[in-house]
């Protein structure tokens, strides 16, 4: 009867040791997976990076760019003051041109666009076209400078991160 | 012949789960201490932000308001421009820093129509330039930018400002 009792508890201890060993299995490779996860991608550099509310070199560029004077000695500013918001834009050639040459190493890291708009923004004619497809986003991922040239007509270039 | 009793053995096998828990608990630990460690171990790379602070503040230097600084082409103002831009590359005294120059500054000016080079000048330490052309995570930051700007007279100009910071040792591990 005894040695009956004994068969019967072994192989339940058998049973419960091979869940025990299935179950520590497990909890290793749990902790492995997630040594594995913290040191290849969170144990990378932590890049530091700071949220641009401002491009302080885009828009210099942007002052500097409305103060370039064309041949006849009218400056860019002066030129988009005459703009009407609501027919098509007749600014020259050399005036755009000029644009692409000064926005474009800005091109690399951001898209860019510099507009004739309202206060308000929904109406604008475009000077300097983005190029890329704008993202859908809040107003707020975008950076850039607005100037006054009217009381309802204002020039702003814009920023947008391209990714 | 000796009996054995079998509730007695079930005695000894608690006390050797008893061991297991205690091991797997500290197995569990030591994995939770290496991936915290691994984490927050790391330090934060703060270079590209400093080389940015450079670059930005080398600009608000050269134009003003749309306009070239004046004097910015003549030499007095390229011999001295760190101290004219109120810029200095003091560092920490450690790691042997401040013999080293942790810092690197160009400022290129071009003929913005014509793209030829109208005047160049720069400071710190220059053989942190060849490192601008490897890439890997211990090399120095480096920070190429251009703006435009214009002087008085309707002169366009392209300048061209590289920034790099060193300080590997502090920030990439």
């Amino acid at each position: 009867m005894f040695n009956k009792l004994l068969n019967k508890n072994n192989r339940g201890q058998t049973g419960e040791t091979i869940t025990w060993i299935v179950a520590t299995v497990i909890i290793i490779v749990i902790l492995l997976v997630s040594i594995l996860i913290a040191s290849v991608y969170l144990g990378n550099a932590k890049k530091f990076s700071l949220t641009k509310q401002a491009d302080s070199l885009a828009s210099k560029s942007f002052f500097s760019y409305l103060l370039t004077k064309d041949s006849t000695g009218v400056n860019v500013y002066e030129q988009l003051k005459k703009e009407q918001l609501d027919s098509k834009i007749k600014l020259g050639d050399n005036v755009k041109n000029l644009g692409e040459k000064v926005f474009s190493p800005y091109r690399t890291n951001y898209g860019v666009f510099v507009r004739l708009t309202n206060k308000v923004g929904d109406n604008w004619a475009e000077i300097i076209e983005p190029k890329t497809i704008i993202p859908k986003k809040n107003w707020a991922d975008f950076i850039g400078d607005k100037i006054k040239l009217d009381d309802d007509k204002y020039v702003s270039m814009s920023l947008f991160s391209k990714y | 012949m000796k009996i054995v009793n079998p509730f007695l053995r079930d005695l000894k096998g608690d006390k050797i789960v008893s061991v297991y828990w205690f091991a797997i608990l500290f197995i569990v630990a030591a994995a939770v201490v290496y991936m915290v460690i691994s984490f927050y171990g790391k330090p934060y790379d703060i270079r590209g932000v400093e080389a940015d602070i450079l670059t930005t503040k080398m600009a608000d230097c050269l134009s003003e308001a749309g306009y070239l600084r004046e004097g910015v082409l003549l030499n007095d103002f390229q011999d001295n421009f760190l101290e004219k831009c109120k810029i200095n590359f003091q560092t920490e005294d450690v790691y042997g820093w401040r013999e080293q120059g942790q810092y690197y500054l160009e400022v290129n000016i071009f003929n913005f129509v014509s793209g030829q080079i109208i005047s160049s000048f720069n400071t710190g330490n220059s053989n942190l330039k060849e490192s601008c052309k490897l890439s890997g995570e211990t090399l120095p930051a480096c920070l190429e930018r251009t703006l435009y700007s214009l002087d008085r007279n309707n002169n366009q100009y392209a300048i061209n400002i590289l920034s790099i910071v060193k300080k590997t040792e502090k920030n990439v591990q």
